[in-house]
């Protein structure tokens, strides 16, 4: 047995190395010029497993890419077990990669915030952003609330019978912005979570909570069947739409922010500047393309593509989710 | 004889898990209790499950030691036979079971950087002579047409990604 | 009636030579992918999913929807030939469907399974015809109170499927708790139990401890007995039919019973299918003439959570359907479908567009009777999977295991997780630790804990709104009663004992 051991695991050392030693070459080989690129494949990493937001994202830009024909190297996406995993690989294995771009989010900032990553945009090279998804405050069809204002009023005076229904990670972000600048205390709130917006819908139809803080393409169906009513939206300028152009904005409302959960690609720190220049390009090409403006509309997100002062935006939206987060102290460590 | 061998062996190791389980969980209970907390506005925090799962795993302990003493003192039929063919487990047995775990344990490794096809092939040839020593030439020709014929319905059929490693194919 | 007038208008779109290859492409699709252990619908569809975009929206709900139910019909026929779970719900079909094969009878094992899921699927699709709204209605009533108090009756039930050792089972029940609560805690997202692992952060995956519980802990054991017994072929019965007509007969009313326990569960939003084939083992178990067949092979309990899965899978399109809120995360990812095709599932859906909503249910009848079909005949090449050379057979199965454990996540992490587990397994098989409670703790585990913490957080602290709310007072009433009961009947044996 043993010996029969010995020589199988010699016949498979040798078999591997070889293949190392070809891989090795053929990489060497294949590290041309810039000129080139990208050259060969490209790996497009969506940091979530599929299904989720950066899945189809990420899947989204692939298929538009594809089809108005702006990339011709093969696009091959990748998932990841989770956004904690999948930014940690991002940047220990493929920072020097040039062939590799991925997906982020808010939830990237919210993960370094809270201290469940040690990675943040400073890790890699954002390139573009692409979308932004708006929140809106929902209550119920027959709800005594008329306006935003009466709702911050309740959560004044008695927080405790005012609970909230909503996502966990993103959503809990937007309603800890907005109330805390309409002044209340957000440690008092009752927030209700849930896995997504959709899901935390059915306690606010059943009555036990009182409005629903989501994305607003998530629970469009409710808003369309009347189910479910919009005190205010999150974005800088109203929206459009039959539903939506009646509809307050927070600043509207009274409340001085703007909220959104934006995505936007990005590539390796260690990405040459000719690769991060080819694909600002190619974006903003994609952007304006038939093929793109149908997805976004599909998918009701908003075209909010920014190349140009990404850096800077992503700055400042760290910083107000480093106050959020540390207001509703969500980033103690031991 | 054998049925005693066996009591005394499900008895040996229910006696282990009681007493391993107690540390264990005043581990974890520490280790929860000073994890600190957000300020969330919450009745029932983080921890309260957890806690109190272990405060009851704790409890369990006593029960599930005094109750295989108790199976331990009953003698013949009475006692309840477990499922599995009542034997103990000899060295060369426990040898084989790790060289299977020592199997998917490298494979589990190399996966990434090698490549799902040769990975595959690897751990298949491996386990397959394991179990049914000689063969080589059947053995390996299966290995590589499931692999590839695997790596094929995912890819491209499924399009689940698997990692490709070394061969890029 | 108006019914008939839509059902037969729906029949004649659902006909088109169009709809009905996209229907068995996708039952197809489906099947494959229930089969293969660790992949599942949700990563099914998903993937699958921008390829449907150039597709009408009818042919395309038409595929999903097969798909959807074709996994479910997949699922059970690796659990039956080699103890590996081909997805959540396919578990519990491991108790007693490997046990069937192991004696001879894997053949009826897999087609009481396939005709189980016909008569779920079928005779679900009716009741979604007739029931949707007021039953969805009465779905939505279900708030965090009312799931915690179910699924504490769940896990008390379950609980009793541990005949030798309660303690045991109480312990494998702790434990499978514990492992449900590591990861992020949604309602204050502080995380527990994960140790500086990033994957950990992110919970640890049911399927991923089943197929460790039981396909690689068999494996283990059949290792350890080589050098014994040598390998083991199962010898299958062989016969003209599939299933013997006294099967058959045992099999009817498990189909029934799992057929409306699997549909109730799976109306309620968050539950899934994996809770209710519990469930219906648990109910078949306690109304059977023979329990202690179970577990050794009671054909009982593979039939009645078969039809519970089915079942539960057409009851979570109910929610989805007629309010346009997800049961499952499958039917998550096909709300996500939905609205990309342009079409709003909800309430409206009915009256505007009734054409669409009939086709889609004509195609369910459809679907189930291709499924049957497809894999009736497909139970004798399975059947004849088991005799492939031993060796082939169990190292493929590892190979498939770990790909499809990879696959659920793309983390090697979980594969390194279940050859943990595949250890455990083979030590609690050796030693009488049922796995059942473990799995149903972790499978149940978060959503109860969710849903009485959720339920305190939107009643303000209030304790009594567990007793105040009849639904909820009415399961956690069963809850008490069946614990006592059990009790009772310890405590009763000890003392003839003594």
């Amino acid at each position: 047995m043993k010996a029969f051991q010995n020589r199988t695991y010699r016949v498979w050392i040798v078999t591997a190395l070889l293949f190392v030693g070809m891989g090795m070459v053929a990489a060497g080989a294949a590290v041309a010029a810039g000129q080139d690129y990208p050259g060969k494949s490209m790996l497009m990493i969506a940091p979530s497993k599929p299904g989720s937001g950066f899945d189809t994202t990420m899947r989204a830009v692939v298929a538009t890419l594809t089809r108005e024909k702006l990339v011709t190297v093969p696009m091959t996406v990748m998932n990841m077990a989770g956004s904690v995993p999948g930014t940690a690989q991002i940047v220990l294995r493929y920072s020097n990669d040039p062939n590799m771009i991925a997906v982020m989010s808010t939830t990237g900032s919210l993960n370094y915030a809270t201290g469940l990553s040690p990675y943040y945009h400073k890790d890699w090279r954002p390139i573009a952003r692409l979308i932004s998804a708006y929140y809106g405050i929902f209550v119920r069809q027959d709800s005594p609330y008329k306006t935003l204002g009466d709702l911050i009023k309740d959560l004044q005076e008695k927080p405790g019978e005012t609970p909230l229904s909503g996502g966990y990670s993103d959503d809990r972000l937007c309603y800890g912005a907005l109330f805390s600048k309409a002044g209340i205390d957000i440690t008092k709130i009752n927030y209700a979570a849930f896995a997504g917006g959709i899901e935390s819908a059915g306690v606010v139809l059943e009555g036990s909570a009182k409005a629903l803080v989501s994305t607003i393409d998530d629970v469009m169906g409710l808003l369309e069947s009347k189910q479910l009513r919009l005190l205010a939206v999150s974005p800088g300028k109203r929206m459009e739409g039959p539903l939506l152009k009646d509809v307050p904005t927070f600043r509207e409302a009274g409340v001085d922010i703007e909220w959104d959960n934006f995505r936007y690609i990005l590539g390796g720190k260690g990405m040459p500047d000719y690769a991060v220049k080819y694909w600002q390009g190619v974006l903003a090409k994609m952007v304006k393309t038939p093929t793109w403006q149908e997805m976004i509309k599909k998918y009701r997100w908003g075209d909010s593509f920014l190349a140009e002062g990404l850096d800077k935006f992503l700055d400042e939206k760290q910083a107000v989710i480093i106050d959020v987060v540390k207001t509703l102290g969500m980033n103690k460590k031991k | 004889m054998k049925e005693t061998e066996k009591r005394k062996t499900l008895f040996h190791f229910d006696c282990i898990v009681a007493l391993a389980s107690i540390p264990i969980a005043l581990f974890l209970i520490h280790n929860e209790y000073n994890t600190p907390n957000p300020s969330i506005q919450q009745t029932l925090g983080p921890s309260f499950m957890p806690i109190a799962i272990l405060i009851a795993l704790i409890l369990s302990a006593p029960l599930l030691f005094f109750s295989s003493l108790r199976t331990e003192r009953k003698s013949g039929d009475d006692a309840p036979l477990p499922a599995e063919p009542p034997s103990k487990t000899s060295a060369e047995q426990y040898k084989v079971m790790g060289m299977v775990v020592l199997g998917l344990v490298v494979y589990a490794v190399i996966l990434t950087p090698a490549g799902f096809i040769i990975s595959t092939t690897l751990l298949i040839a491996w386990q397959t002579q394991l179990f049914e020593k000689g063969k080589w030439v059947r053995n390996l020709v299966v290995s590589v047409l499931f692999s590839v014929g695997v790596y094929y319905l995912f890819v491209h059929v499924l399009k689940v990604m698997l990692p490709a490693g070394i061969l890029a194919l | 009636m108006d019914l008939l007038a839509n059902l037969s208008l729906g029949f004649s779109q659902a006909i088109s030579l169009q709809n009905l290859a996209y229907c068995f492409i996708g039952a197809l699709y489906g099947t494959v992918i229930g089969v293969l252990p660790g992949i599942g619908p949700v990563v099914g569809i998903s993937i699958l999913l921008p390829i449907t975009f150039s597709l009408p929206p009818v042919s395309a709900v038409i595929m999903l929807a097969g798909i959807y139910y074709g996994s479910a019909y997949g699922g059970s026929t690796t659990s039956i030939l080699v103890n590996t779970p081909g997805e959540a719900s396919a578990v519990v079909t491991c108790f007693d469907g490997y046990q069937m094969a192991i004696q001879g009878r894997a053949k009826a094992a897999l087609a009481t399974a396939a005709i189980g899921s016909f008569f779920a699927g079928t005779f679900a699709t009716v009741a979604i015809m007739l029931l949707a709204m007021p039953i969805a209605r009465l779905g939505l009533k279900f708030t965090p109170a009312e799931y915690f108090s179910l699924l504490l009756l769940a896990l008390t039930m379950v609980g009793t499927l541990a005949t030798e050792s309660p303690v045991k089972g109480l312990f494998a029940t702790l434990v499978g708790l514990l492992l449900s609560t590591v990861g992020m805690d949604l309602q204050t997202g502080r995380v527990r139990f994960a140790f500086g692992s990033p994957w950990l952060i992110e919970g640890i995956d049911f399927i991923v401890v089943a197929i460790g519980l039981f396909a690689i802990s068999e494996i283990l054991v059949q290792a350890e007995k080589i050098k014994k017994y040598g390998l083991q072929k199962r010898e299958q019965i062989s016969g003209r039919y599939w299933i013997t007509r006294e099967e058959l007969k045992q099999s009817f009313m498990p189909y029934v019973r799992g057929t409306v326990i699997g549909f109730l569960v799976g109306v309620l939003p968050g539950a899934g299918s994996t809770p209710a084939t519990f469930f219906s083992y648990a109910v078949e178990k306690k109304v059977s003439k023979h329990p202690e067949t179970f577990g050794k092979g009671a054909i009982e309990g593979v039939a009645g959570p078969e039809s519970a899965n089915n079942a539960a899978n057409q009851g979570a399109l109910v929610p989805l359907l007629t309010l346009g809120i997800p049961g499952s995360a499958t039917t998550a990812i096909m709300l996500g479908a939905f609205m990309i095709y342009g079409i709003q599932p909800g309430p409206l859906l009915f009256e505007k567009d009734p054409a669409f909503v009939w086709t889609i249910i004509a195609s369910m009848y459809i679907g189930n009777i291709i499924l049957l079909i497809l894999n009736l005949p497909l139970v004798n090449i399975f059947a004849k999977l088991l005799d492939l050379p031993a060796a082939l057979l169990y190292s493929m199965v590892l190979a498939f295991c770990t790909v499809g454990v990879y696959s659920i996540r793309f983390a090697v992490f979980d594969v390194f997780l279940m050859i943990i587990f595949g250890i455990v397994g083979y030590f609690m098989r050796k030693h009488d630790y049922p796995a059942a409670p473990l799995l149903l703790a972790l499978v149940l585990g978060e959503m109860m804990e969710q849903g009485l913490r959720r339920a305190l957080t939107l009643s303000n602290g209030d304790w009594s709104v567990f007793v105040t709310r009849p639904i909820s007072l009415g399961l956690l009433t069963v809850t008490f009663l069946s614990v006592t009961y059990s009790f009772v009947k310890v405590l009763r044996k000890r003392s003839l004992n003594h």
